[in-house]
Parts: structure tokens; C-alpha cells; sequence
């Protein structure tokens, strides 16, 4: 095993966390990611492979499968994002398989308000029921491509690809700042 | 690659890195037009092909390492010291750069002797700072986007600016890339009639007679004798600029049968600018035409 003598650096070493009143908008460690994009017809096939060797199915549109440890996000047509593991074997026979761990910034912003402060970025309706824990959506913050995932009443993933990681800290951190703004001024 | 017209879509390269395995390079600005294309092939006209696309660009640090010392440096940081018979031009393949399982390509749009290196993206600051740092103890070091234009202008590579969308394979020059033995997107297109022969304006080299005049993109071209009017119009300038190489302005442009017109002297006119130059029409690599320096 050779030694690695090149540093490393997450995407957005330094620039976080953020806190601006009850948000917190800080790094997330994606870990490993890699995309699975089944083959036509062979989406079961994947999905049994996935069972098999990680212990959760292909998901739906727009769903995160929870495994242990891992997951797998929908991130689109015919594709999803396994995070948090290597691929396990047999993958790549029913689907094309990248390395995605390099490509995305993973930022998790958290407290009351959060829903409202993504509300001013995101074009889709990221509240509850519409958007519960567990659910995921290919979309938009702030026209940079993003993956938002919710992982709590009020806790929101959002990956972004690593080179627009410092523009959306700067969007939504703006936004943190409207947010707490109005509620200051409301008194609350 | 061609549009269903016939015309030019994008220029890039695709590197086949295993049997089912490809790795394809767009211009900057034709990124996602080509993937909407791909996508946009594959869906509507054979998706009963089992074929699937992403981008990896933002999980790559890529750096192109040119010059004649090229390999000399790599050979500095890599696991597998590089030979020419080893990895010659064109060559790609997986390499340990620093202890990283990185990614080699021999191949360079500056026309030099000339590696690109790819790392996951997480070691690029590291990696492109060590790169810089053994660049200047070789006596070289980082290079910018306009010198890279100087470079490739010099050996007659196209960008979109030559490329813009209303030029054919034939217009600059590459029809014999287009493989005679199979078919492809826009190759019935393009041999329609007036899609080829000599009423094209073909791309071409310009050198002012006078090599410190100073031309300009955007300009356009006309007959020595001709009055500089819309209706003797040959031709435009898409590329300029000076090259310490040659100490000479040189440009690129499209000239009506350019091809067949190589020592002929015409006007070129910046209307906007104010400027009339008479140049030299040639072949649009002015610099090792036989690519002896890439190879080497």
C-alpha cells in the first residue's frame, strides 16, 4: 500500500460552520460516494445485488434507502448515489458504476428555521408532509444543481458539486442571515 | 462530433480507460450541450443500448504538465517512471502519483511534448502546488489561459471561436476525420450539396506581411485590390494574437477556397477598429506542422 504523500482538503475546509441565530449550517462528510445507473431492464437484478451485498433496494424516485452506515439517494433518472461504503461486488454487472466521492460538497443545515431558509433558494416545496425524512429531491438552491435529503423535522443534507461548495455556504448563509433578520424584527 | 446538420458540435477527445469503459472531454463551454446530446441520442434514437452517462468532472484535479522536461518532472513524482515506447502520444492509463491512484494521458492542447494528470479532486490544491513548485526548479513554471491561446494558435488548434456553429468538418479542414467506413450523426448531412467544395470558407493561416502589425478577431477579409465593402467580402478573422515564438501576429480565419489560396496576399479590414493589413494566406499550423514536439 503506498503511502500518500499528497495532502488532502475537504471542499469546504475553513469556510464552516456557520451559525446565525437558531440555524447552523455546517460540513458534512459524505464519505464515499459512487453512482449506480442500472442498465434497461436490469433494475431488479441491481436491486437484488444491492440486498445482497448491502442490505437495502434500489429507492424510488425521490427516496433515500437507509442502510447501516450507508445509503442510497435517488439522484435522478435511471441513477442513484451510494453513500457512506465502497460498491460491494457484483454491481458493476447490471449497472454503470463512478466514483462520485471527489465530486460533491456535502453541507447539513439544522435548527428552527431551516425549512424557511432553504424556502428562499429551493423552487421545490421542501415542507412536511410534502417533503418528510427519508425523502430526497434533484433540484436547485439558488440555480447551483444540488441533492437535498431531509434528515429531521428540521435538519436538511444538501450536496452541491464540490466547486460551487463556497457559493452555496455564501447563499445560504444569506439567507440564514433574512431569516433571522424577520424574526428579529418580529420579535421572535 | 456533429450536429444532425452536419455541422460542428463540439471538439474534445474520449480516452478508453477498459473495454466498456470511456472517459470523454468537451470544450468548457460545450459541456452541456454534449451531455444533453448523449442523452439526448441515446433516449430517442437506440435505447435499446445498454450505455449510461455522468459527469466526473468535479471529481477530478486534472493538470496539463508541456514542455520538454514534461516527462522528466512527472518522472519525479510517479510510482512507474514513464518511457516514450512505454506511454507514447495518445497513450492513457491508471498511474500512482504520490502514493494517489491517479489517471495519465499523453496528450496536450498546447501542441508541446505533454502529460495531463488527474487526481480525486480532494488532493488537487496539494498536487497542482508541488507540480508548480518542481516546474520552477526546472527552471519553468504555471502557465495562464492566454499564453495556452498563444500556444495553440500557433499550431492551428480550433476553439468556438472556430467552431461557432456554422462551420462543417470540411470548412476547418478535418473531413478526414470523419471515418469513411462507418456512418455517423450528421455525415449524411454534411455531403449535401454546398456543404463542401470551394464557394466554403475554408480555415486558414494569416501572418501580416509586416509581422509586428497588429491584427485583430473580427476582422474581415478581402481581395488585395478589392474595395472593402459587404459585397467583396472573403472571409473573417476568429482567432489573434502575438507569438514570441515566431515574433509575428498571427490569426486564424475562414477564407473563401482558403485552402487553395496558401501564399496569396489579401486585405484584412477592422472595420471597427480602424485598421487595414495586408497578410499572407497558409496553412493554419504555423509552428512543427509534422507534430514532431508532441510525439517526441
Amino acid at each position: 500500500m503506498p503511502v500518500v504523500s499528497l495532502i488532502a482538503k475537504t471542499p469546504l475546509a475553513g469556510h464552516l460552520p456557520v451559525t446565525v441565530g437558531t440555524c447552523t449550517l455546517a460540513e458534512v462528510m459524505l464519505g464515499p460516494v459512487t453512482s449506480l445507473s442500472p442498465y434497461r431492464g436490469r433494475e431488479q437484478a441491481l436491486s437484488d445485488a444491492l440486498m445482497a451485498a448491502h442490505g437495502v433496494a434500489f429507492p424510488a424516485p425521490n427516496r433515500v434507502a437507509q442502510g447501516d452506515g450507508l445509503r442510497l439517494v435517488w439522484s435522478g433518472r435511471a441513477q442513484a448515489f451510494l453513500t457512506g461504503a465502497a460498491p460491494g461486488a457484483g454491481l458493476g454487472d447490471h449497472a454503470a458504476l463512478t466514483d462520485q466521492s471527489d465530486g460533491w460538497a456535502g453541507l447539513h443545515l439544522s435548527g428552527t428555521g431551516a425549512e424557511a431558509v432553504l424556502a428562499r433558494l429551493v423552487p421545490v416545496d421542501l415542507r412536511a408532509p410534502a417533503f418528510d425524512v427519508g425523502h430526497c429531491a434533484r433540484t436547485q438552491v439558488q440555480h447551483i444543481n444540488a441533492l437535498i435529503i431531509r434528515t429531521g423535522e428540521q435538519a436538511f443534507e444538501i450536496m452541491v458539486m464540490r466547486s460551487f461548495g463556497q457559493t452555496a455556504v455564501h447563499e445560504i448563509t444569506e439567507a440564514m442571515r433574512g431569516v433571522n433578520a424577520r424574526a428579529a424584527v418580529r420579535g421572535g | 462530433m456533429l450536429r444532425e446538420d452536419g455541422h460542428v458540435l463540439d471538439d474534445g477527445t474520449t480516452a478508453r480507460l477498459g473495454a466498456e469503459h470511456f472517459v470523454m472531454t468537451t470544450t468548457t463551454a460545450a459541456a452541456g450541450l454534449v451531455m444533453r446530446h448523449l442523452e439526448f441520442v441515446h433516449q430517442a434514437h437506440c435505447p435499446q443500448m445498454a450505455v449510461r452517462f455522468i459527469s466526473v468532472t468535479e471529481h477530478w484535479a486534472q493538470f496539463a504538465v508541456v514542455g520538454p522536461q514534461a516527462r522528466a518532472l512527472m518522472n519525479t513524482m510517479l510510482a512507474e517512471p514513464l518511457t516514450d515506447a512505454g506511454f507514447p502520444y495518445m497513450a492513457c492509463g491508471p498511474v500512482d502519483v504520490m502514493g494517489v491512484a491517479g489517471r495519465l494521458f499523453r496528450i496536450s492542447f498546447s501542441g508541446e511534448h505533454a502529460y495531463e494528470i488527474a487526481v480525486p479532486a480532494r488532493y488537487g490544491e496539494a498536487l497542482f502546488r508541488d507540480l508548480v513548485a518542481r516546474a520552477e526548479t526546472l527552471g519553468g513554471g504555471a502557465y495562464g489561459m492566454e499564453a495556452l491561446n498563444v500556444l495553440r494558435i500557433e499550431k492551428g488548434f480550433i476553439t468556438h471561436a472556430e467552431i461557432h456553429g456554422r462551420t462543417t468538418a470540411f470548412d476547418i479542414g478535418m473531413e478526414k476525420m470523419v471515418a469513411p467506413g462507418k456512418d455517423c450523426i450528421g455525415k449524411a448531412s454534411a455531403a449535401r450539396p454546398g456543404m463542401h467544395g470551394p464557394q466554403r470558407e475554408q480555415l486558414v493561416g494569416l501572418r501580416p506581411v509586416d509581422a509586428a502589425s497588429q491584427i485583430s478577431a473580427g476582422a474581415h477579409l478581402f481581395d488585395a485590390e478589392a474595395p472593402a465593402l459587404r459585397e467583396n467580402d472573403q472571409g473573417y478573422v476568429t482567432s489573434a494574437g502575438w507569438s514570441p515564438t515566431l515574433t509575428s501576429y498571427l490569426a486564424l480565419g475562414f477564407l473563401r477556397d482558403g485552402r487553395a489560396r496558401h501564399g496569396q496576399t489579401i486585405r484584412l479590414v477592422d472595420h471597427l477598429r480602424k485598421t487595414d493589413v495586408p497578410c499572407t494566406v497558409c496553412d493554419p499550423v504555423f509552428f512543427d506542422p509534422k507534430g514532431e514536439r508532441a510525439r517526441g
